[in-house]
């Protein structure tokens, strides 16, 4: 098994510009193989890591932003304009979700869970330890509990 | 020329440039592919994994001659990769990453999943695997290098004749 980083996490973008600093360990860790994160990252999938944005610090650079339709309210894109690395994007308010390979320790958080494999490249061998979702899930049930209240106590935080 | 002449001469070409069409996730950069890659690879290297918020980066490997940008103008930039330097191309808008150029001025490295068939194109090999991601299991059957690897012991004999042809 390998063992989950738990300290403070430095990243950034290819060209230096963007840094930023992740405070503590994602709450969730996934691999979406959907169609739209497979055509933003150019792979198979993308790692991304749900963390509430009181955890994250932009440290030095400006990212600009894209509104794009995917998900069900639409998301955010914001990335580095010189690069064009993307770091992070807004699904909900409160949130981001961190491309957890733009970390300097880029295997510091393997995925929890892959998730809309119904899309995945069919090449691609999923088998082992982590669990596969044709689609999404359902977070009441599917979330360790720590997990479900830490997520709870943020969504109450940002609804002030 | 005769008519049946003609309808031939459509066909074969319609096989042989057989296109495909991809674009950014915002829709302003738009490109097609009038041909098949040369090589896929699925590059495991910490710059690929950087730069595409993914485990590796789907690079298809094509000549420049077989990329037509139909809309939209790319931002890009270049930055030093292993001994040389690549110049990633990618939209202003969105920042999807689309083209990349690496050792040759001959070739663009595409983004295999930007195209609109994300599947089709498999990875032929999987190159830097000692910087890949602990839990990913590859695939049983391709070629797997920890770092680079020789083309001409590699590559199938008309994969190195359109490298070669692409130099000229």
């Amino acid at each position: 098994m390998i063992k989950q980083a738990e300290a403070r996490e430095l990243g950034g973008c290819a060209c230096g510009a963007v840094r930023y600093a992740m405070n503590t360990a994602p709450i969730l860790s996934y691999a979406c193989h959907c169609t739209d994160c497979q055509q933003l990252t150019g792979s198979a999938f993308i790692l991304s890591g749900w963390i509430e944005k009181t955890e994250v610090e932009l440290l030095s650079g400006e990212m600009t932003t894209c509104k794009l339709p995917t998900g069900e309210r639409g998301s955010t894109v914001h990335f580095c304009p010189q690069c064009g690395t993307s770091i992070w994007t807004e699904y909900s308010p409160g949130f981001w979700f961190v491309r957890l390979t733009t970390l300097d320790n880029q295997t510091a958080y393997p995925p929890d869970m892959h998730i809309f494999t119904r899309s995945k490249q069919p090449w691609l061998n999923l088998s082992g330890d982590i669990p596969v979702y044709e689609d999404y899930y359902d977070r009441e049930t599917d979330w360790p509990a720590e997990k479900l209240a830490r997520y709870n106590a943020a969504v109450e935080a940002i609804a002030g | 020329m005769t008519n049946s002449d003609s309808d031939n001469t459509a066909v074969e070409q319609s096989v042989e440039q057989s296109v495909e069409g991809g674009g950014c996730a915002c829709g302003a950069v738009r490109y097609a592919l009038t041909g098949t890659p040369i090589t896929v690879h699925a590059c495991h290297c910490t710059d690929c994994q950087r730069m595409s918020g993914s485990a590796f980066a789907m690079n298809a490997w094509i000549e420049k001659s077989r990329v037509e940008l139909l809309s939209g103008a790319l931002a890009s930039r270049t930055l030093p990769a292993g001994k040389g330097t690549s110049t990633t191309h990618f939209c202003p808008q969105c920042g999807t990453s689309i083209l990349t150029e690496y050792s040759s001025p001959k070739f663009w490295f595409v983004r295999a999943t930007t195209l609109d068939n994300q599947q089709a194109f498999t990875p032929d090999i999987h190159i830097w695997t000692r910087s890949k991601q602990p839990w990913l299991h590859l695939p049983d059957g391709v070629p797997v290098f920890e770092a680079y690897y020789d083309r001409e012991q590699v590559w199938p004999p008309d994969s190195l004749a359109r490298y070669h042809a692409a130099l000229v």
